[in-house]
This record gives C-alpha cells, sequence and structure tokens, in this order.
C-alpha cells in the first residue's frame, strides 16, 4: 500500500513542478514586456523599472521562476494587481464556496448515477435499461450551463421555489445555503450522473453474470442481500475512478456555473483574474488548481489500488 | 487514467464491402441515424443563413426591443430589437466554424504527433506522453482560460487554445493505433525490407487509424462546441456584435426574467448539436469495431 | 471493460422521447415572461421619498447593502474612481457632509466661515474626536490630510487644485488660503474624497488599502473579501450618535443584476439600487420602491491624443451619429438623453443647451463632417467599457450607431478597477464607456474634466480660457451668482467639442425591504447610507 503510495507520489511530483513552470511561464505569451503587464498600475518608466526590480524580471527566467515557486511553496502566492489583496487569502476565501458547489454535486451525481445505474444494470435489456442509456447519452452531451438557466427558469421564476442566483454561507443556516446551491449543482451534476449511471450499469450487469452471484441467488439469498452485499461492492470500483475522472471535470464546470450562479467560489475567482489579466492572481488560481486536480487524481489511483490488490503489485 | 491502454480495433482495412458492412451497422442505429439528419439539417440552416435570414444579424431597433414572436419577427427581438431568428442563424456559422476550427488545430499537433510517438517508441514516446499527461491534468475550460489570459480575448485566439486542448486526446488514439498496428506482421516485414517510415505510416498505419480517430473527432467536436459556448458565454470568446450560440444564451440569461425565448433558442441550437455530435461519435464507434477499448 | 454504448433503440420509443422533449419545451417557454414591450417607454424623472428615520428604528440591527462593482482600495488617497467611494464613507469622515440635496453640512468641522474676499476658508473643527488608531482629530492631521492629497499622482489633486495653503491656527481651527476668490466653492469640495481625514500616523503603510486602520467616522472595517463582501462594525463612542443607528453594516458586491434584486428578494440584503431591467420585477415585489433624478450621467471619454479624436469634425461627427434615444430605450427610459455634463434641472447646467438642439442624430451629418475631416473612409477605435451587462448593451448600440457611418469600434470590457487605470493613469486606451457620478460641488467635476492637465482628460483636450472661465466659476458664494459664470463655461466647452461625449442623466431608482429606514438617493450619486436604520423584524 506505501509502495504504491510512494510511486504514485514519484509520478505526482515532477508532474506537478513541470505543470507550474508551465503556469509562471504564461506570461512569456503575453505580447510586450511582461513588466509592463505586472506593473499594471502605472506606467511610468520609473515605475516600470522598480517593478522589474521587486519581482526580480532582470534576473534570469529560472531564478524568477524559482522565488515563485519557493514563495508558492511557503504559502505566498503573490498579491493581486487590482485589488491589492493577497492571492492566498482570496483563494482561500471564496474555497468554502467552491467545495460546498462540488460536494453538493457530486453527491447528487452520485445518489442519481448510481440508482439509474444500479435500476438499469438489473434489468439489462428492458424498456428501463433503454430509457437510462439513452438519458445517459442525452445527459453527457448536454450544455449543462444552459440546464441550469432552464432550471432558473421553471424553479426560480415561473414558480419561485428557489433562489435564481446568489450565495448563503452555511453559517446563515442550513436551508439558506442548500437552496442557493441546488440549482447550480443540478447543472454540474448531470454529466457525471450520467459517466456514473453507465459505469454503474456496465459494471453490474458483469458482475450480475458471475458465478457467484448465481451461486447466491441458488442458495435462495434475497435478491436485495444479493444485489447490496455483492454486486454493488464488486462494481464500486469502477465507479471510484470514474468519480475522480468526473470530479476534475467538474472543477472546469464551476468556472461558467460560479459566474452565472454569481457564487463566489474559485471559478468565479479565476473567470475574474483572467478577464482582468490579473497576472499573480490567474498563476496562483492555476497552480492551486492543478494541485487540487493532481491531489484527487493521486486519491483515485491509491484507492483504485487499494481495492484492486492486483494493482498494488503492478 | 495514468495508464494507455491501446485502442485494440480490429484493423478493418476501408475495402468496398468493410463499407457497405459499416453503412449498414450505422444506419440500423436509429438514434445515430437521427443525429445525422439533425445534424446535417443544423449545418445547412448554418450555410445558407445569408439566404435564409430575413434581417441583418447586427441591424438594431432599439425601440422594438425584446419582442415576442410576431410576423415580422418569428422569433422576436432581443434586447437592442436584432431579430432572434436572423442571429440565431449567423450564430450557426461562427460557433459551428469555431469548433471546426478547434478540432483541425487538434487534428494538425495531435495525429502526426500521435504517429511519431507510437511508431518511434523509445524516448520520443515518453516524452510526448508526458508532454499529453501535464495538457490533460487540466480540465478543458481552465486550460483554455489560462492561455487566453496571456493572449486575450477573441474567437480565433480561444478556438486556438482549445485545439491545443483536445491535442491530446487525439494524440493518445492515433498513439494507440500505430502502436498497435506496428506490432503486425506485415508491418515488421516491410520496414525490414527498408520502406521509409513516412511510406509506411502513410500506407498502413494511418488508413487504419482512422476508425477511432474519426470516432474521436465527433466526440471532440461536440466537446469543442460546447467549449466554445462556454467561453462566448463568459465573454471570453467571441466579441460583439458577432453572434455566436454561446453569447446569444449569456445576453439571453440577462433577460430571463422578461424574455425567456431568448434562453431557449440558442440553447437548444447547442443541445441539439452537441448531442448529435455525440451520438454520433457513439455510432461510428458501435458500427465500426466489435469491441472498443475507452482509449483513454 | 466493455460497454455496449448506443443500444439498438426503436423508432417509436425514439419518436416517444422527442414528443416528450417537444412537449415540455413548449410547456416551458409558453409559460414564461410577458414578451416584453413594443413601444418606446417614455418616463419623465420621477421623484418618490424613501422612508425616512422615525423612533422605531431599532439600533442594534444589522443593514445590508448589495452594490454592482467591488472597491479597488480603502486609502482615500489610492482610489481611482468614486464608485470606491462608498466604501471608504463609513470607515472616514469628511470636513463637511454634502446632503442628498446636495447642500453642505458640517461634520468634522463644524463651522466655519468665508472671507469677504472668497480667498480665506477659516474651519472650526470638533473636539474630543480621535482616529479609529487612537491618534488624535486635530487642525494638525487635517493639514496633514490636505498636503498628503494635493500630492501629484492622487485622486485627489485635481479637487484641491485651488488651495494655495493650509495652515493650523490652533488645536482646532484650520484655515485656508486660495488665490481665486473661490473659497465658497472649496466647502463643496471638502465634502468629497477631497475632505477625507485620515490618520497621519499611517499615510504611508501599504496596507492600509486592504486594512484600514486610520479611519475617522462610523464605522471600522472588520473584514473584506474582494469582489465579494466588506463587513462593517459600528464605532464605540461616535462623536455624532444621531447618524449611527446600527450595530454594524455589510456591504455585499455582484456584478449580475438578477443576482443583486434576487438578495434584496430573499432578504438577504437590506436594499440595493436598480437598473431599467430590475425595476418591474421590484415593483411588483413586497418591497419598498424609490428614486429620485441624479447628476450622473453615462458618457464617452475619447483621448485626444489617440485614434482620430484630435480632430474637432471628428468628435462632432460622434455626437451626430450617436442616436441617444435609442440609448435611452435600452436603459427603458431611465437613461433622459442630453448632451453636456450636468442635466437640464441642475442650477450649473446652461438652460441653452439641450440634446435637441445641439446634436440631434443626423448619421448624415456626420458623414459629411466625417468626409471634411479626410476620412470619408471612416476609421477604426477600441472603447474599453465596463463588464456589466447594461454597459455592454449600450456599447453594442454605440457600435452599430457608428458602424452605420463608417466608424468600426471594437468593444472591450474591463473590471472597473482597469477602465480608469487603463484610461486615465496608463494612458493607453483609445476611449471609454462610463458612468460619471456627480461629485459634491460642481467644479470638482469641471476641474477634473476640462483642464488640459485633468485626470479624466488623457489627451489634454482644452484652452487657456475655458480654464480661465472653470476657475471664475467657482467664485461666488451662492449657486445663483455662480450660475451665470456655468453657462459661460459650458458654452466655451461645447464651442470647442470636448472630448466627453455625453448620452445622458440617469434616474435612480432603490429597493429596500419594509425594515429600512433613513435611505436617502443623493442627487450626486453618491451610495451613502449615513444614518440608516431598521426597525426591529
Amino acid at each position: 500500500m506505501l509502495a504504491l503510495l510512494l510511486r504514485r507520489l514519484a509520478f505526482t511530483i515532477p508532474l506537478l513542478l513541470v505543470v507550474s513552470f508551465l503556469i509562471y511561464a504564461l506570461i512569456v505569451l503575453v505580447p510586450g514586456d511582461p513588466a509592463v503587464a505586472l506593473a499594471g498600475q502605472n506606467p511610468s518608466p520609473a515605475q516600470i523599472a522598480a517593478v522589474r526590480a521587486e519581482l526580480g524580471l532582470d534576473d534570469p527566467f529560472l531564478v524568477q521562476y524559482w522565488h515563485w515557486l519557493s514563495s508558492a511553496l511557503q504559502g505566498d502566492l503573490g498579491v493581486s494587481l487590482f485589488s491589492s489583496e493577497s492571492v492566498t487569502s482570496a483563494i482561500l476565501a471564496r474555497l468554502p464556496t467552491t467545495l460546498s458547489l462540488a460536494f453538493v454535486s457530486l453527491t447528487m451525481a452520485a445518489v442519481l448515477g448510481i440508482a439509474v445505474g444500479t435500476l438499469a444494470g438489473l434489468k439489462p435489456g428492458t424498456w428501463i435499461d433503454r430509457v437510462a442509456t439513452v438519458s445517459a447519452s442525452f445527459g453527457v452531451a448536454m450544455p449543462y450551463f444552459w440546464v441550469g438557466m432552464i432550471l432558473v427558469l421553471l424553479l426560480a421564476i415561473n414558480v419561485p421555489i428557489l433562489p435564481a442566483v446568489g450565495y448563503e454561507p452555511l453559517g446563515n443556516g442550513l436551508w439558506g445555503w442548500l437552496s442557493h446551491l441546488l440549482i447550480p449543482a443540478s447543472a454540474l451534476a448531470i454529466a457525471p450522473a450520467a459517466v456514473i449511471a453507465r459505469q454503474t450499469r456496465a459494471a453490474l450487469v458483469e458482475v450480475m453474470s458471475q458465478d457467484y452471484i448465481r451461486t447466491a441467488n441458488a442458495k435462495g439469498l434475497p435478491r436485495f442481500r444479493v444485489v447490496a452485499k455483492h454486486a454493488l461492492k464488486n462494481s464500486s470500483v469502477p465507479v471510484v475512478t470514474v468519480f475522480g475522472i468526473e470530479a476534475n471535470r467538474l472543477i472546469g464546470g464551476t468556472v461558467v456555473i460560479e459566474q452565472l450562479f454569481a457564487l463566489p467560489g474559485v471559478g468565479q475567482l479565476a473567470y475574474q483574474s483572467v478577464f482582468a489579466r490579473d497576472f499573480p492572481l490567474v498563476q496562483g488560481v492555476l497552480l492551486a488548481t492543478a494541485t487540487m486536480i493532481l491531489l484527487i487524481n493521486l486519491l483515485v489511483d491509491v484507492s483504485y489500488g487499494y481495492f484492486n490488490p492486483r494493482i498494488r503489485q503492478a | 487514467m495514468t495508464t494507455m491502454n491501446p485502442a485494440t480495433t480490429t484493423v478493418a482495412r476501408p475495402t468496398l464491402p468493410g463499407l457497405r458492412r459499416f453503412a449498414r451497422r450505422y444506419a440500423a442505429n436509429r438514434l445515430a441515424l437521427g443525429a445525422t439528419v439533425v445534424l446535417g439539417l443544423i449545418v445547412l440552416a448554418s450555410v445558407l443563413a445569408p439566404v435564409l435570414a430575413p434581417y441583418e444579424p447586427e441591424q438594431i431597433d432599439v425601440l422594438n426591443r425584446l419582442a415576442g414572436p410576431s410576423p415580422e419577427h418569428l422569433l422576436g427581438t432581443d434586447s437592442l430589437g436584432r431579430d432572434t431568428l436572423s442571429r440565431l442563424l449567423y450564430a450557426g456559422r461562427v460557433s459551428l466554424a469555431a469548433a471546426a476550427l478547434a478540432v483541425v488545430v487538434a487534428t494538425v499537433i495531435g495525429v502526426p504527433l500521435g504517429l511519431v510517438a507510437g511508431y518511434a517508441g523509445g524516448w520520443v514516446d515518453w516524452l510526448l506522453g508526458r508532454v499529453a499527461d501535464v495538457l490533460m491534468t487540466f480540465p478543458a475550460i481552465v486550460l483554455a482560460i489560462a492561455l487566453i489570459a496571456a493572449t486575450g480575448p477573441g474567437l480565433t485566439n480561444a478556438m486556438i487554445a482549445l485545439g491545443i486542448v483536445y491535442a491530446p486526446r487525439l494524440f493518445r488514439v492515433v498513439r494507440g493505433s500505430t502502436l498497435a498496428i506496428r506490432q503486425e506482421t506485415y508491418v515488421e516485414a516491410s520496414i525490414s525490407i527498408g520502406t521509409p517510415a513516412r511510406s509506411i505510416m502513410a500506407r498502413h498505419i494511418l488508413p487504419n487509424a482512422l476508425s477511432p480517430l474519426l470516432v474521436q473527432i465527433s466526440l471532440t467536436l461536440a466537446a469543442a462546441l460546447l467549449a466554445e459556448a462556454a467561453l462566448s458565454l463568459l465573454g471570453l470568446g467571441v466579441v460583439p456584435p458577432t453572434p455566436s450560440w454561446g453569447n446569444l444564451l449569456g445576453r439571453g440569461f440577462t433577460e430571463i426574467r422578461s424574455t425567456p425565448l431568448l434562453v431557449w433558442f440558442p440553447g437548444i441550437a447547442i443541445a441539439l448539436a452537441t448531442i448529435s455530435f455525440n451520438l454520433i461519435g457513439d455510432g461510428l464507434r458501435d458500427a465500426l469495431g466489435r469491441e472498443v477499448r475507452k482509449g483513454d | 471493460m466493455t460497454t455496449r454504448l448506443a443500444p439498438r433503440v426503436s423508432l417509436r420509443t425514439a419518436l416517444a422521447g422527442v414528443a416528450s422533449i417537444a412537449l415540455t419545451v413548449s410547456l416551458a417557454a409558453c409559460s414564461g415572461g410577458s414578451g416584453g414591450s413594443t413601444e418606446q417607454v417614455d418616463r419623465a424623472a420621477q421623484t418618490s421619498a424613501c422612508p425616512p428615520l422615525d423612533d422605531s428604528v431599532d439600533e442594534s440591527q444589522h443593514f445590508t447593502w448589495i452594490y454592482s462593482v467591488d472597491n479597488s482600495s480603502f486609502d482615500p488617497d489610492h482610489i481611482t474612481t468614486n464608485n470606491s467611494l462608498m466604501y471608504l464613507l463609513p470607515i472616514y469622515d469628511s470636513l463637511v457632509h454634502v446632503n442628498e440635496k446636495g447642500e453642505p453640512e458640517p461634520m468634522l468641522a463644524k463651522t466655519w466661515k468665508v472671507s469677504k474676499d472668497g480667498n480665506t476658508l477659516t474651519m472650526t473643527l470638533i473636539d474630543g474626536w480621535k482616529y479609529h488608531d487612537g491618534t488624535p482629530f486635530d487642525a494638525a492631521s487635517v493639514v496633514a490630510n490636505i498636503k498628503r492629497s494635493q500630492e501629484p499622482g492622487g485622486f485627489n489633486v485635481n479637487a484641491l487644485s485651488s488651495v494655495k495653503d493650509v495652515r493650523a491656527l490652533d488645536e482646532h481651527t484650520v484655515e485656508f488660503t486660495v488665490d481665486d476668490g473661490s473659497a465658497g466653492a472649496l466647502v463643496g469640495i471638502l465634502g468629497g474624497a477631497a475632505g477625507m481625514m485620515m490618520s497621519p500616523k499611517v499615510f504611508d503603510d501599504p496596507s492600509q488599502d486592504v486594512k484600514p486602520t486610520g479611519g475617522s467616522g462610523a464605522f471600522t472595517m472588520e473584514r473584506y473579501v474582494s469582489g465579494s463582501r466588506v463587513e462593517y462594525k459600528a464605532v464605540k463612542n461616535y462623536w455624532d450618535p444621531d447618524a449611527l443607528n446600527v450595530s454594524g453594516m455589510t456591504y455585499l458586491v455582484s456584478g449580475d443584476d438578477n443576482a443583486r434584486l434576487n438578495a434584496v428578494l430573499t432578504g438577504a440584503a437590506d436594499a440595493t439600487f436598480l437598473r431599467a431591467s430590475m425595476y418591474d420585477t421590484a415593483k411588483q415585489s413586497d418591497n419598498v420602491v424609490c428614486e429620485a433624478p441624479s447628476l450622473s450621467s453615462y458618457q464617452i471619454t475619447l483621448n485626444t491624443k489617440r485614434s482620430e479624436f484630435g480632430k474637432k469634425e471628428v468628435r462632432e461627427a460622434l455626437n451626430y451619429a450617436i442616436d441617444r434615444n435609442a440609448v435611452s430605450a435600452v436603459t427603458d427610459g431611465f437613461l433622459e438623453p442630453g448632451v453636456q455634463m450636468f442635466p437640464d434641472w441642475f442650477w450649473a447646467a446652461n438652460k441653452d443647451i439641450t440634446a435637441e438642439n445641439t446634436y440631434q442624430y443626423d448619421p448624415e451629418k456626420a458623414r459629411q463632417l466625417l468626409e471634411q475631416a479626410g476620412l470619408e473612409d471612416g476609421f477604426s477605435f477600441e472603447m474599453e467599457v465596463i463588464n456589466l451587462d447594461l454597459y455592454q448593451q449600450i456599447a453594442e448600440v454605440i457600435q452599430a450607431n457608428l458602424a452605420d457611418v463608417g466608424i468600426d469600434v471594437s468593444i472591450r470590457p474591463v473590471e472597473i478597477d482597469a477602465l480608469a487605470e487603463n484610461f486615465s493613469v496608463s494612458k493607453n486606451v483609445d476611449a471609454q464607456l462610463s458612468e460619471q457620478k456627480a461629485e459634491a460641488d460642481p467644479s470638482i467635476l469641471t476641474a477634473s474634466y476640462y483642464h488640459r492637465n485633468s485626470f479624466n482628460n488623457p489627451g489634454g483636450w482644452g484652452t487657456p480660457e475655458i480654464e480661465r472661465l472653470d476657475v471664475a466659476a467657482r467664485k461666488g458664494a451662492s449657486p445663483e451668482e455662480r450660475a451665470p459664470l456655468y453657462a459661460d463655461l459650458f458654452d466655451a466647452v461645447m464651442e470647442e467639442v470636448p472630448f466627453n461625449v455625453v448620452l445622458g442623466h440617469l434616474t435612480t431608482p432603490f429597493v429596500m425591504n419594509k425594515q429600512a429606514r433613513g435611505v436617502e438617493i443623493y442627487a450626486d450619486g453618491t451610495r451613502s447610507l449615513r444614518g440608516v436604520g431598521k426597525t426591529a423584524d
């Protein structure tokens, strides 16, 4: 187990390093003098020279990168060009919102996906299965942001049971928090739910045809116990893997959904910082995102190994 | 996700009876067939936009803003009084062309590199594989907006960024096919008699990699269309006054309380197009190979 | 593992699926909204008062306001737009308070006297007050503040340009000296950002931008999440207890108009300002809607050193090419078309200059003017716009209007912090479309526009004559005396065709819940919540 973890870490850390280098190198793509882009506030030659000195832009690029990275490892990601706020504190302040959204969304996706997938997997070939599979095909392809808008129309405007946009922190009450998250989380949950449904169905179909299931059935065990105890447990492995992949995809979706639904999370911060060409903020958010994604991948790989002993020795 | 399984397609060379068999199997898939028809209609309508549209898409008529459907404006007008139907048609051209551009970029980058990686093997394969890993670490949108942060908004920039983002997918598919086919005996034989690599790739490998590649292209077109819509929705893609389905949707959302129709139409257009591309991709996958392992 | 992806679906199932989707779509589509209006909405500026303070106010309540743009800095010298002023008002008091009607009232200066020749202003300060960091509030600190504001590069340089000397006569008396008889106008000027008092001990502390500790006002800032919220806490033993009726305030930020309105409708916020698209929904809800015409204007400002804007014919052509009625229609009539800096009901406006008689919508005339300037084939420029929906829509109207006469405008949306930075400080933008709020005294605004070195005039447009007229208009003890001087100024300005193309002026409605009291809509567009209160739930 530990060996697996170490092996995965040995793979992840260099990857993170390369990624961090590319993130820092983004500034190189900007047309013009990076010092001007980073000075932002004042273009006078004196000020530009000051920024150059302060950020060490006269140093070789690798040295600059090293300064940025070493500061980042200590938790200092620099200061936003426009709000003068520390990048780290900006990200941390918004993290709870994004985590709330991701949590509600993945929970919905898992519940819906597993439920639908189980139903279809237990009755393969029937109309239930067909409807479920076609819905999944549609669900993966649907423009999730549009679905969110339609949900707003149906559930917040035509029949005002949920708020249209905005966010309420959990501290102000459970229903306030949840009601603001339900529509955006549903929009984000559709594609993962569809993928999870497919995986669950496929895994379940395969497991249900195994010998040991037939044995359990023949022994006269109640169907429910057979399904719950053996089938689901053994089909959970691919689902966990998919979960990890979908969690990554979700992070991309939060950029759009948070902006659309006025949720002050990291996704909205990413969008705003890109929009404002606020480079320290862009780089900081990208680094934080990359770290989170690689961490999720790591956890998924390790848990996959945990469930499937054969992988541990691979 | 970190291990790469080569696609094990049965090597089906595109012979004439093969094509007929493929066509038959594809046509039997009602969903895919329907999707092809729908997509065809959408593409046709977009191409014929200058003919079909009753108004110029940029023609404003502010006193007539946010009007409901009427004989003069079949789908109503938007917040500046522009005809929704005309904008929808022209937006189709923009969105579809944009998705195509992204996929072209992805193909131009991904396919040759995939061939090289699968053929050459060794450190070249390892290096390109790691680059693909790095790119695939990020969700597509995040990577796209990161590149746009540097280059600035604009449809071409956005689509080139997306092309770079999607290239690894095509790379992996082509690499997988190349690896599999390269090990076939007749290919080994060709290499041993000294046939140049270029010729082998062109004559043996590429035609056989075509099947999974086409599937991936169709799926990538769907993804690119969705991504363009998302970027234009956010204001990072198309620049006003050019309409695209994404930015029509974005503007429509602002007026959702007064004129919800502005949200329905572009959304349905995007949904139909992306679902169609997806179903076509699925249909191709079913019709082209008996067994397909997911390549990524 | 293998997965069978697209199963064989019978034609019947497929058709059933499509039919049910179509049914849902048509049901939902037909049940939404009103479909919009097809007639021009014509509304004259209306007024309806907001509920005033009364005895039912509960001082332990917390007031929440929600606004559309974020702050740029909490240091009064470092802000770049008076949108940021709103965030500073709870923390810093000024020497003078300009009330919602535009009249100066005592604040940190409890009395003042203007000398007969208009060259000296003597102010007596309140005593017994301290800055939030414990430094005593006294004449010396006032002098230090004024001197700091006059340093080049700061936001208040133009406003205080007339002040030649400022000194402390004793611990609580300050004397301002000007040499152009404008001491009377200085009173109003000291009611805005220029008169804000900050503890001199923290002048050079860069962290004041995000963590202000040297305030002089009724609140301290407790928490700031950029782009999201600012939390204020009431100060103990505030020198003016009648003006502090809550235990704390929260200012929320949301660029999305729907979200903002929603916040008030759901009770997450107590009040906000409205735009046209939100008005009907607000009126139909169970809340209070009140409105007042304001001095705020929408305008396009040009950098006359860039593109073709140095040519007078080009600037004129822009004025003729833009259909102000169309812009007004986009705001559902909340914008009253206008061509000069102030709306015609304001005392400092020149009543003879109106949208109808000065720049009627005339694209043909615009084309002729462009030809005269040698630009028959048109030209192109880039216009930066605030990244909010309404401004985007207005920008697209402008774009369409100008395209009709051969001018190609590309629209570049930016965050509000960047807008003024890029245009006025970095000076690398051709044009910007923005809202200009008015200032406490008209001379502040004219000084920041119509001098060749004005903050908002990066192209250096102007003439010595215009500058002379502007300075002259500061003299006079009352609006009646100064009005004809401003009329002369604007005659001269319009003759030269200014670099600010005014589109019109706004009526601003507010919406608030039934508990709110004492919210005032300021004529100059200041979003000040001084003295607000709430009744108990």
